[in-house]
């Protein structure tokens, strides 16, 4: 435990806070955070809206293939980042053929602000679909099931009873792949370093302008980090 | 009716709609609703643990299936205060699921059910979560319900006494099969299968007269013998005609067995039987009987037996309370 605590008292301590106050009213440094935190959002926007829908069809149905479907979500918890950079770059980038189509629509992956989307979603798409599909299956069925003999259709019921009844584990699922979203940094180096984002602006400056200067830079990324953290440990206590 | 794993739960949640048969139909009031989803089936379920919606309140609850039928606030209001106030829940209707009793719990998804006023209502062994003293009181407002609402219903249960008090025709179940379908006195001395035997052989059931009253209890003559026993009055809703006859109904467990003669007990019917056999039942044995020619069943304990060292020829003392008799009437 003290291992952990140790190096977050010591950067506390460490840490010019008058260079971060400087550093965070640098347009660099603003444009890194809202491009981290806009693709962030935009990558759980994706995911909360095609991974709500799956986790509860893994929730409550059984079909062939079903536990190939759950592997396969849960691959990129296993894959190294660089790993997913390169498998991204692979299928996506402009010079594939799924690229094509993709860029012709505006979705260009390489250095660009969709590709910085596209890696968020590839590595914090299991976080949010295992999270809200535990939430699904720990609401009883027989109350789906009263719903509905009390005339309210599929969806009246998922929306009035399944979603409402699973929304901590909603709520922690979208909050543990938007922060997944925000620490990403390996694939990004390799399929968009630019625009930076934080993440990388902090490696950069470590190793072009040292340490003092990075330090800096982590303070306002931690406290953003343990305020969601914070968020989720009290929704799952309620819970 | 019938035993545990019998298949009544599946075929109430077929007819819920909740399944689809992969053979046969369900027809509701002549209409083939095989195909159509819970919703378009005008059936409303009681589950067993009642599933009431936990992040609703009661009133959001009761209202629910208002609500999905767009039904306009005010009616809503109105219909869900007349429904409350019959069901005596109306200081209920801020409260949370979570923070009522069983009994309550009960009421208020009776409640939700009634409200809409659906063509049938699916009752899964709604007095099963309650204790034995709320189980009475909850059977007859069930009886009291169906007398004023007139719903069709049909209630699961594997409780032999409930099925007899009331319906109006059982459906005997097991293994997945309907064995008998008949009026409740037909499957009582009638029974077509061995199955169907084992359940009602070993309730106490007797043909009686009504002869007079005693001390704020009624006076019955058991037949063919003539053991009188007192039993609690009649209640009003039965319709016993003009003969006086009824049929009567002891649960095997409501009889208390002694050796000695009971010195405290409340109970108004003390006899002196002879034990002519006792039968393995498992975790209990059933105690047959002889009082006057009337036969006595009784479940006691493997523990219960081993104390008082019963055998087939001992003579015994039974007894149980007036409030055990439950009269039938004659239908």
């Amino acid at each position: 435990m003290l291992f952990i605590l140790i190096p977050l008292i010591v950067l506390h301590i460490a840490t010019n806070y008058f260079l971060t106050y400087k550093l965070v009213q640098a347009e660099i440094v603003l444009r890194a955070f809202i491009t981290t935190f806009t693709a962030a959002s935009a990558s759980t926007i994706i995911l909360a809206i095609l991974g709500i829908p799956l986790s509860y069809i893994l929730a409550r149905r059984e079909f062939r293939g079903k536990s190939i479907v759950e592997s396969i979500i849960d691959i990129p918890l296993v894959i190294p980042h660089a790993v997913v950079g390169i498998l991204i770059l692979v299928a996506y980038s402009s010079r594939t053929s799924i690229g094509n189509i993709l860029s012709n629509l505006g979705l260009i992956v390489e250095d660009n602000f969709w590709g910085i989307v596209f890696v968020m979603v590839y590595v914090s798409a299991p976080l949010l679909v295992d999270s809200v599909k535990d939430g699904f299956k720990s609401v009883d069925p027989m109350l789906e099931y009263v719903a509905r003999t009390l005339g309210a259709g599929p969806y009246r019921t998922f929306f009035t009873i399944s979603l409402p009844m699973a929304w901590r584990s909603v709520v922690t699922g979208i909050i543990l792949s938007w922060a997944r979203a925000v620490s990403e940094v390996g694939a990004l180096l390799i399929v968009a370093y630019y625009p930076k984002t934080i993440n990388i602006l902090i490696i950069e400056w470590f190793n072009t302008f040292g340490l003092e200067y990075a330090k800096s830079l982590t303070v306002p990324l931690l406290v953003i980090c343990i305020v969601l953290f914070a968020c989720i440990r009290y929704l799952s206590r309620r819970a | 009716m019938g035993p545990s794993g019998a298949g009544k739960t599946l075929l109430l949640h077929t007819i819920a709609g909740i399944y689809v048969p992969s053979r046969g139909t369900v027809r509701i009031g002549g209409v083939d609703v095989t195909v159509f989803p819970p919703e378009k089936r005008s059936v409303a379920l009681v589950p067993q643990d009642y599933a009431l919606f936990p992040h609703l309140t009661v009133f959001e609850n009761i209202s629910y299936g208002l609500r999905t039928r767009g039904v306009g606030s005010s009616e809503i209001e109105e219909r869900v205060k007349r429904i409350s106030e019959e069901l005596e829940i109306s200081h209920l209707l801020h409260r949370m699921p979570r923070t009522l009793s069983g009994g309550e719990q009960q009421r208020v998804a009776l409640a939700r059910a009634l409200v809409v006023e659906p063509k049938v209502i699916l009752l899964d062994e709604p007095t099963a979560a309650l204790d034995p003293a709320l189980k009475t009181s909850a059977r007859s407002l069930l009886r009291s319900l169906h007398a004023k609402h007139g719903f069709t219903a049909i209630h699961v249960t594997h409780d032999i006494v409930e099925a007899i008090e009331l319906a109006d025709r059982i459906a005997f179940m097991s293994g997945g099969r309907i064995l008998q379908i008949g009026e409740p006195m037909e499957i009582l001395y009638n029974p077509k299968s061995s199955e169907v035997l084992k359940f009602t052989g070993e309730i106490n059931l007797y043909s009686a007269e009504i002869v007079g009253s005693k001390s704020g209890c009624i006076v019955l003559e058991l037949k063919p013998s003539n053991l009188r026993v007192m039993a609690a009055p009649i209640p009003q809703h039965l319709d016993l005609g003009e003969t006086g006859r009824v049929h009567v109904v002891i649960r095997p467990e409501d009889i208390v067995l002694s050796k000695k003669p009971p010195i405290q007990t409340s109970a108004r019917n003390v006899y002196e039987a002879v034990v002519e056999n006792l039968l393995d039942r498992g975790p209990i044995y059933l105690v047959v009987m002889d009082v006057m020619g009337i036969r006595l069943k009784s479940y006691i304990t493997r523990g219960a037996l081993e104390d008082l060292r019963i055998k087939p020829g001992d003579k015994v003392y039974a007894y149980f309370k007036a409030s055990s008799i439950r009269i039938l009437g004659v239908k």
